[in-house]
């Protein structure tokens, strides 16, 4: 989920530097400060800006490096997008100094959705875990049936998690839960 | 526990709305996985394009493979600022990064209805299709009712129902109550305003 942020910021950076650079050569080709940003019927790339790129090597190499550099962060922009993988294990203690105890995270999952399924008041639920080994985030995909009285669902719910707590030796536990509705 | 637990776990006090709202947004905002995938992908092939034909010149190679270098230089020895082709260009590029900003920094809709928890760290959420399935239940399990159709908007739930009565005032009232009582029960973390209509019809 650390992506939603990086997606904020990424669109928020790249608009930004569009929306300024844009208004700026409007600006410049409408003449509205020509003290500031120059004259507005001389050409774009002027005689100084050839000259400059044209004697300085050092102007070619850093805007390859730049490019390189851009390209590699938008690469991994991308790759980002990709939802990661859960982690395979669950680690119980913090604190590693003691030696880590490891719980399999197929395990916690199926002991999730055992225990709703088991209940009277859920159809059908899955399990699933995000985040990191050692801070894990449960997935809860609840389906009730449209009979079914709303508390009854959000008891077995809190039962079912507060269960996954005791397994993880974690009382607070994050968790977020999806309540589906089907025939 | 220790003096410095103490302090880092001194906010024991209920949790706070805006962290109950952050976590919400952390579970149901979006994600606005579309529009960065498009942004990343187009920058990633600009900048590596340019990587290219700058680092192939730098080696030697002939320029102009990648990019129309020769053209390119000529368009911007003969394009002046207040040309027509640049202002239009400058225009389009600031309303695109006007766009990426408001999809930035909009909060966006939510992919899920929050629903209240007594737990700070349990987010519950149904999908807006979930909820009018379960609203239009409600409303059908009234007697009387033979089908009921529901629409979930932000703030308001909209029954219609259709009865083969004819006196469908005091129906009204026990589809209100009926949705009411099903809304209570799933606790939305906004209440929505419930509107409901039953109209008489005989098939």
């Amino acid at each position: 989920m650390g992506s939603t942020r990086a997606n904020r910021f990424g669109l928020a950076v790249i608009g930004l530097i569009l929306l300024l650079g844009g208004l700026t050569a409007a600006v410049r080709g409408a003449a509205f400060v020509p003290r500031h940003l120059g004259a507005a019927h001389v050409p774009v790339t002027g005689r100084f800006v050839r000259a400059f790129a044209d004697a300085h090597l050092w102007f070619w190499i850093a805007l390859a490096a730049f490019s390189v550099a851009i390209a590699l962060l938008a690469l991994r922009w991308l790759g980002a997008q990709a939802r990661r993988p859960a982690p395979r294990t669950i680690r119980l203690e913090p604190d590693t100094r003691h030696g880590a105890t490891t719980l399999s995270t197929r395990a916690v999952t199926d002991a999730i959705e055992d225990d709703l399924n088991a209940g009277p008041y859920v159809r059908r639920a899955t399990a699933g875990v995000t985040g990191n080994r050692a801070r894990p985030h449960l997935l809860l995909n609840v389906t009730v049936d449209p009979d079914t009285d709303p508390a009854d669902a959000r008891s077995s719910i809190y039962e079912a998690i507060a269960r996954a707590r005791r397994t993880l030796e974690n009382d607070d536990q994050p968790a977020t839960v999806r309540l589906r509705v089907r025939e | 526990m220790t003096g410095m637990d103490a302090a880092r776990t001194g906010d024991l006090r209920p949790p706070s709305r805006r962290a109950a709202r952050r976590a919400v947004r952390r579970s149901f905002g979006p994600r606005r996985v579309l529009p960065s995938v498009v942004t990343a992908a187009l920058l990633a092939a600009a900048a590596i394009i340019l990587a290219a034909e700058v680092i192939g010149t730098l080696v030697g190679r002939s320029p102009g493979v990648l990019l129309p270098v020769v053209d390119l230089a000529r368009l911007g020895r003969s394009l002046r600022w207040d040309d027509v082709l640049v202002l239009a260009v400058a225009s389009l590029l600031a309303a695109l990064g006007l766009l990426l900003l408001l999809l930035a920094l909009r909060p966006g809709r939510l992919r899920a209805i929050p629903l209240r928890s007594e737990d700070p760290n349990v987010v519950l959420g149904i999908a807006r299709a979930d909820l009018r399935r379960y609203v239009a239940r409600a409303a059908q399990s009234v007697d009387g009712v033979d089908r009921a159709r529901v629409r979930v908007r932000r703030h308001s739930v909209r029954v219609r129902a259709v009865s083969p009565l004819h006196d469908v005032a005091g129906l009204t009232e026990q589809v209100h109550g009926a949705v009411g009582e099903r809304l209570s029960a799933l606790a939305p973390l906004h209440r929505p305003h419930v509107r409901v209509t039953v109209r008489h019809r005989e098939d």
